[in-house]
């Protein structure tokens, strides 16, 4: 599995499958501007109340299609057809990434039956409703709730999460053999391509302040590069007395954009694999409690600074996985907080949108940076350039290619939009499906995915990197992101649902 | 040695604590990296034939659940012509 042309890997990673399941899922979608809903039968979970679904249970009551065209549909049905398409879709993925497709199978159907649990569940009334109008209606009131956590759409990832890592920490036998599946940088590049379709329709509705975002995140990330790498270098030589490479893969996976960074780093300055494959752990650990901590602490402490908050998530919390699953919960969380305190509802997918965006660029200029950090260690460090050069190959064979899916899904949205203007609201519906409870499915499919991975016991014996790790994220990472953000993009605020 | 030309390609993976290059009757194993391709440039240099030697690092040697974050870990070129520098 060696990377020789440009298209090494095309139909062997994680990473180019984001973009192919992705895209074929829109690609789908978009005969619905002939005016066949193809995408119509994807299920959704309906927010319930208990007592009502327990004095007459159907299953109508807990799901529901769609489209309109596939409302004579029983609910478990398409729910099945939910469940074929996207396992069909991924083993087929799996099979090419050479994975064991049949343990794959297998995972990703417990997997499901998880994720789905925990959407319906999650969407119990006194787990997400919020005590305020909405649509002319107030589920809170008009369901005469006793009480309730008012957590919004962020009650079933917190469940989700939840029993992912039960799951990773205390049933790791069960852990073990859902771990060919439970794959959630996957899932969650496949959610990103989606949500360059969102981002197509939201650039539409609001256009300078997607740009805005757009740009300022790129700034925000240059920004972030030049401060964090120096100061965690620093400080793992300085005062932790780290080895040069050692030093240098911490730097890049607590600095930049964790696993990927770190082993992009390790291959840059040829370290032995043992070094990004340790601190690959730590990074792991550390995000998940990074994503436990910071949706609730930043929706706590700076309720009305959400696009600061979504950026400075994005530059705070390693790996996609994570942070794409913190922008997540972060959106949902300050909606759900906004709309209880001023009756306002933000649209949804702006918060996440700056989370992912502020990402999406560090992800981008690894592939740069560890050039760069290639022919430093080679020329400065090694000192071998007569012997040793390093093409400028490495770049693209680091690149994450699902930036790729996101982007062209996104632009090729506006394209069509701008084109065939008198068709968009047909595109519109017809890639409702994907911008809603598909990428939502994707999502959940992450946060139980990245809870069966963790396992907090990998954190005994990394004494010194770990504290390192925790003393950077505080006193480093955190402050200095949320100082940039602030810079960037303070007072900012979505628009209005 | 397989026959000379310019260029040759080897596999590099990570193997119980050793980097190992294998490829055109080539298979070397050293600890040290730099001294691997110190042993490379005197293999290639005593047939003579390849100039370039691109090394290519096989990612399969990497834990399965690291893929799925960065697939490629680097490669790189070794000129022979200019022999290894000590």
């Amino acid at each position: 599995m060696t990377n020789r042309r440009w298209t090494s890997g095309m139909l062997t990673t994680e990473d180019w499958w984001a973009v192919w399941v992705g895209l074929a899922i829109y690609a789908v979608s978009l005969v619905s501007l002939a005016g066949v809903d193809l995408v119509g039968w994807m299920t959704r979970p309906r927010s319930w109340e208990w007592t009502d679904v327990v004095g007459g249970f159907e299953w109508s009551k807990l799901l529901r299609v769609s489209g309109a065209g596939y409302e004579g549909w029983h609910p478990l049905g398409a729910w099945l057809v939910t469940y074929v398409v996207f396992g069909g879709l991924l083993s087929a993925g799996a099979w090419c990434q050479r994975l064991d497709v049949r343990r794959f199978a297998l995972g990703f159907t417990a997997l499901f039956a998880i994720t789905w649990a925990c959407w319906i569940i999650g969407s119990e009334m006194h787990l997400g409703a919020v005590d305020a109008a909405v649509g002319g209606g107030n589920a809170y009131r008009d369901h005469e709730l006793s009480w309730g956590l008012q957590l919004g759409s962020g009650a079933p990832y917190l469940l989700a999460l939840l029993v992912g890592l039960a799951i990773g920490n205390f049933a790791k036998g069960w852990a073990a053999k859902l771990r060919e599946a439970a794959k959630p940088e996957w899932f969650i590049k496949t959610a990103i391509v989606f949500l360059g379709v969102n981002l197509g329709a939201m650039t539409i509705e609001a256009t300078d302040f997607a740009l805005d975002l757009i740009l300022t995140g790129a700034a925000a990330t240059f920004v972030a590069y030049l401060f964090f790498w120096p100061l965690v270098y620093t400080l793992a030589r300085r005062v932790f007395k780290l080895k040069r490479d050692a030093a240098a893969v911490l730097s890049s996976g607590i600095s930049i954009c964790g696993v990927s960074a770190a082993i992009a780093t390790g291959g840059a300055i040829r370290a032995r694999p043992i070094i990004p494959v340790t601190v690959a752990m730590l990074v792991v650990v550390f995000a998940m409690i990074e994503l436990l901590i910071l949706p609730g602490f930043y929706t706590a402490f700076f309720p009305d600074q959400p696009i600061v908050n979504g950026a400075a998530m994005g530059m705070t919390v390693k790996t996609d996985g994570a942070d794409a699953a913190a922008g997540a919960l972060l959106d949902e969380l300050m909606i759900a907080r906004h709309l209880g305190e001023t009756g306002e509802q933000w649209q949804s997918g702006w918060i996440l949108s700056s989370a992912v965006l502020t990402k999406v660029w560090i992800d981008v200029f690894i592939g740069v940076w560890t050039f760069v950090l290639a022919l430093i260690w080679v020329y400065k460090v090694d000192r071998k350039p007569g012997q040793v050069s390093v093409g400028a190959s490495e770049i693209w064979f680091r690149f994450p290619k699902f930036v790729i899916g996101y982007a062209a899904a996104w632009l090729s949205f506006l394209a069509i939009a701008s084109i065939v203007p008198e068709r968009a609201d047909a595109l519109e519906t017809g890639t409702a499906a994907l911008q809603s409870p598909m990428r939502h499915m994707m999502f959940m499919l992450t946060f139980v995915a990245i809870g069966v991975i963790t396992d907090f016991s990998k954190l005994k014996g990394m004494g010194r990197l770990a504290l390192l790790y925790a003393v950077a994220l505080a006193l480093l990472i955190a402050p200095i992101a949320y100082a940039v953000a602030w810079i960037f993009h303070r007072g900012l605020t979505p628009p209005l649902a | 040695m397989s026959a000379p030309s310019d260029r040759a390609e080897l596999t590099l993976r990570y193997e119980s604590c050793a980097w190992r290059a294998f490829g055109n009757g080539v298979d070397i194993s050293r600890c040290d990296l730099a001294d691997l391709d110190a042993a490379i440039v005197r293999a290639f240099a005593r047939h003579g034939g390849a100039k370039r030697v691109h090394v290519r690092f096989d990612a399969s040697s990497l834990p399965p659940w690291l893929r799925q974050y960065q697939s490629h870990y680097f490669n790189y070129v070794l000129r022979i012509d200019e022999g290894p520098s000590t």
